[in-house]
């Protein structure tokens, strides 16, 4: 797909993507962050699972307390913009710091009641399963993208057939004749439906940093995963 | 009611909730922009109308009966040498030089099928192709194949990751 037809199904870049949603107002800023807590929530609750800092609290509580206290910053994404990092890695920076402020607030708390030592900030490197946990959640929003687009556009037996050969592994002759079409056709069809999922794919993967290239964030994330 | 409207009723859940970290990772490896490679051209003639009545008629010609015998024999059911799988492979290097494109796309079915042949069967890597480069080929291959040979492509890109 050229980017010119690209840009007519998805936004392009990180900057139109969020120019976009904060031209809309509060409406547009909470847009805004309900689709970066819908992408990255998840990796988040992993990163946290991977520290010794889990006696904080259940995963989504701290997770949501964290956007709650970041996302609401006027000036969080100018930062994070002028960061240069990718958006997840700049999230886990902020979260680590959000963690060591819940550490100095508990730990004030347990003076007033008993001594206790204060836990290390993380262990091990849960950066990487933040990554891998990144990479499912990001797979899965592409997924949604490109299934609404097929259905804009009429192309439902389109996307059940990308979903039965490329999500759940199925052989196009063993299930081709449920469409009423030849196996053939059927890959022909799956790579219409795949077309939208790769654009949307591309799509979420430029927003993670200014300057993203898609193919280089991919690369990289299937490098982290080690695969 | 149009048959798209009626598969729209079927969408599975749209959380995708159940996409595990190995599928996810297939589906992200999808997303990769490529250059147009030497399968492609293959490919898209595998999915073209008539495609895979031209693909059997391919396998009983000559570039295989000389190498293999009966290609259905030795590369679906593995009774093949290694150094026939070899042979094969050479062969259809000579081919794929020769300037008429039905020979060059003959050529490229030799050339996969006999590298895929030989992972799945002797669990080898006859070529000099890097893995991160083969296994895209063979998976994308695998798609546009009829079966059997689809299956056979699978299991070679299974065993690329312990082949030798």
């Amino acid at each position: 797909m050229s980017n010119a037809r690209q840009a007519d199904v998805f936004p392009v870049t990180m900057t139109d993507w969020i120019h976009e949603r904060m031209s809309l107002g509060p409406e547009g800023r909470r847009q805004l962050n309900q689709e970066i807590m819908a992408r990255y929530a998840w990796p988040l609750q992993v990163y946290f699972m991977g520290t010794r800092d889990r006696w904080l609290g259940e995963p989504t509580d701290i997770v949501q307390g964290f956007f709650a206290s970041r996302l609401a910053k006027a000036e969080f994404f100018a930062n994070w913009s002028a960061s240069g990092l990718r958006l997840r890695h700049w999230l886990i920076n902020a979260f680590c710091f959000y963690l060591k402020e819940l550490h100095r607030a508990r730990r004030k708390e347990a003076r007033e009641v008993a001594p206790s030592d204060e836990p290390a900030t993380a262990e091990g490197n849960p950066s990487k399963a933040a990554d891998r946990a990144f990479a499912v959640s990001v797979v899965r929003e592409a997924l949604r993208m490109a299934r609404v687009q097929c259905e804009k556009e009429k192309l439902g037996a389109h996307w059940e057939i990308f979903l039965r050969h490329f999500y759940k592994g199925e052989a196009y002759a063993d299930f081709a004749a449920d469409f009423e079409v030849d196996p053939p056709r059927a890959a022909v069809m799956a790579r219409t439906a795949r077309t939208k999922f790769n654009a949307a794919l591309r799509d979420l993967l430029s927003r993670e940093a200014p300057d993203a290239d898609p193919d280089a964030e991919i690369l990289s994330l299937l490098e982290e995963s080690g695969s | 009611m149009s048959q798209a409207d009626g598969f729209q009723q079927s969408f599975p859940d749209d959380s995708f909730a159940d996409l595990n970290e190995r599928s996810a990772l297939r589906l992200l490896r999808l997303g990769l922009s490529r250059p147009s490679r030497p399968v492609d051209a293959l490919i898209d003639r595998l999915l073209s109308p008539g495609g895979h009545e031209w693909f059997r008629k391919v396998i009983q010609g000559p570039t295989f009966k000389t190498c293999v015998g009966d290609a259905f024999t030795g590369l679906i059911s593995g009774r093949v040498m290694l150094v026939q799988l070899t042979s094969l492979k050479e062969a259809a290097k000579s081919l794929g030089a020769d300037r008429d494109r039905e020979n060059r796309l003959v050529a490229r079915v030799a050339y996969d099928l006999a590298i895929a042949a030989a992972l799945a069967h002797h669990g080898r890597i006859i070529t000099g192709q890097k893995r991160s480069e083969l296994l895209p080929v063979l998976t994308d291959l695998a798609d546009a194949l009829p079966e059997p040979w689809a299956d056979m492509v699978v299991r070679a890109t299974d065993a690329l990751d312990r082949a030798e």
